[in-house]
């Protein structure tokens, strides 16, 4: 049979790195999600990513909870051309295989760190997060896992980052004068097989040292052992449910040896809200962004205020934040940023998060990020700031209405002979207990959420 | 990676782009119609964003574009 060879050229490189995901709202038909490891990010970077906002995404750029900066609007036609921009920064971006219906193409997405790595302590986690996501970015034998894999890491001695929604979430202790991690395993609170689920404790120390080999050998596991027999059991949740923690720890050691045991790990409640002292003397700065929703012109006017006030490096966090590190003078430099961004301190602002719904098309009007700002109002006009909100426009939970406090799970609800947007309330979640949110009240209008949350939070 | 073009029938063309997610199937799409010139295109993809975009953006190129669902997959065909 008569073949004919095509030569890729220079579009080979981008293979395995980069893809654009799929959009169904607002006029979207692609998001563009920017890898930024471990969320640390130059105010040089930021402005090339301002750049590709105004060229390519009409402007427009949002922070995800797991510290990616996403575009929308990307014109396919242009792929390349950003691709070839992304490259020069050295960043990739997640490969959006779940369009595919089978078992098949997942990626280790963006590894999540603590944000203040290295900053209020000298464990600087973060290291870890860039070289794997260095590792894994493109690398062939990991570009087909059955499904996608989530890795998080913390080292400020306590849950920042969600560790249990991951499929591995490594908590940063110190053992006997040692550093190292304690794995998680087996998060996803998506729906699919066994359903939401909490990471559960390995039980073993990981030292420093060894971190690359454990990590490598799990992702290695999930590989060739999670079900290749349907998309909705792939996760290496189900896998670890079926194995067990034991089999697990074992298969892992079969890889590379021995791992010390360690019992009685429980994770600590941490949060980088407002400002704080670094161990360098300096300060740090967390800009509370609801929603994560930005723009060019505020990627810019953040990138002046990291070179002014900082050493030209910002931190993006999983609650959708900037945090600004290596402050001289906080009180200036929120002055500052008051020029550009209505700032808003309490609990509310900084640990609320909605995904991206209105574009993925998953709801209708009221979509997630618009709820999340009603639902705060609600919370202004009660004078409640202590409340941590999660909004999500369907089942797979990228909003992390599983482990929320109040959260809110888009479904459509017959209204007056009418199929209009609704939301199920949940409550009750506590991501560093490892406790699940439970649904409240369910199949709600917008206005009945609202007047529920009103009752909730006036109790 | 290897792509390449099959002969499938006395002026037509097979492109299995399988595996590739988006944009990856409208490029070599691209790549592969500059050299059938002429020819009859059918593209097998799996990704469903890739479905959804190349009858769109081959149609308002001047093509002309069917696409059929088989097992677990698409074939695109594409031509003048």
């Amino acid at each position: 049979m008569m073949e004919i060879a095509i030569e890729l050229g220079e579009i080979e490189k981008f293979i395995g790195k980069y893809s654009l995901g799929r959009d169904n709202g607002e006029g979207s038909l692609h998001f563009l999600r920017i890898k930024i490891p471990a969320g640390q990010i130059t105010s040089d970077k930021l402005r090339e990513i301002a750049k590709l906002s105004r060229k390519y995404g009409r402007g427009y750029a949002e922070i995800t909870d797991r510290q990616d900066i996403q575009l929308h609007w990307i014109d396919s036609e242009k792929a390349l051309e950003i691709f070839e921009e992304l490259y020069k920064l050295g960043y990739t971006t997640d490969l959006c295989g779940q369009g595919f219906s089978g078992a098949c193409y997942g990626d280790v997405r963006n590894i999540v760190s603590c944000p203040l790595s290295g900053k209020i302590s000298d464990f600087d986690v973060a290291k870890h997060a860039k070289e794997l996501t260095e590792f894994f970015s493109g690398n062939p034998e990991f570009i087909d896992l059955p499904r996608k894999f989530k890795i998080a890491f913390t080292g400020c001695g306590g849950d920042c980052v969600r560790l249990g929604i991951n499929d591995l979430g490594m908590y940063g202790i110190e053992l006997d004068g040692r550093r190292g991690f304690v794995p998680f395993v087996g998060g996803s609170i998506g729906a699919s097989h066994p359903g939401p689920s909490l990471a559960k404790n390995l039980g073993v120390f990981v030292p420093e040292e060894r971190v690359f080999e454990f990590v490598k050998a799990v992702v290695e596991i999930h590989r060739d052992h999670s079900s290749r027999e349907s998309k909705a059991k792939a996760r290496f949740k189900n896998l670890v449910n079926s194995w067990g923690i034991e089999k697990l720890r074992s298969v892992i050691e079969e890889k590379i040896g021995k791992l010390e045991r360690i019992e009685g790990i429980e994770l600590n409640y941490a949060e980088h809200n407002g400002s704080g002292e670094q161990i360098n003397g300096l300060h740090y700065y967390t800009l509370p962004v609801v929603g994560g929703v930005l723009n060019a012109e505020k990627l810019d006017f953040i990138a002046d205020m990291a070179d002014k006030h900082g050493e030209g490096e910002v931190r993006l966090t999983p609650q959708q934040n900037v945090t600004f590190v290596d402050v001289k003078d906080v009180e200036k430099l929120k002055r500052d940023l008051e020029k550009k961004f209505q700032i808003k301190e309490g609990y509310v602002y900084y640990n609320s998060i909605a995904c991206a719904s209105n574009f993925c098309g998953k709801t209708r009007d009221v979509h997630a990020k618009d709820l999340l700002k009603k639902l705060i109002e609600v919370c202004e006009r009660r004078g409640v700031r202590d409340v941590r909100l999660n909004v999500s426009g369907c089942h797979n939970d990228c909003g992390c209405v599983n482990v929320a406090e109040f959260g809110f799970m888009a479904r459509m609800v017959r209204k007056n002979g009418k199929v209009v947007q609704g939301y199920d309330i949940y409550i009750g979640g506590d991501f560093t207990k490892l406790k699940m949110s439970k649904p409240y009240k369910t199949g709600l209008t917008v206005e009945e959420v609202i007047e529920e949350f009103e009752k909730l939070i006036s109790r | 990676m290897e792509l390449k073009l099959k002969k499938i029938g006395e002026n037509t063309y097979e492109l299995d782009v399988r595996g590739n997610t988006c944009p990856f199937p409208q490029i070599f799409t691209e790549l592969a119609l500059k050299k059938i010139g002429d020819a009859k295109l059918e593209v097998i993809t799996d990704n469903p964003p890739s479905a959804r975009d190349l009858p769109i953006v081959f149609e308002k190129k001047g093509y002309k574009v069917e696409s059929k669902k088989e097992d677990g997959y698409w074939r695109i065909r594409i031509w003048k």
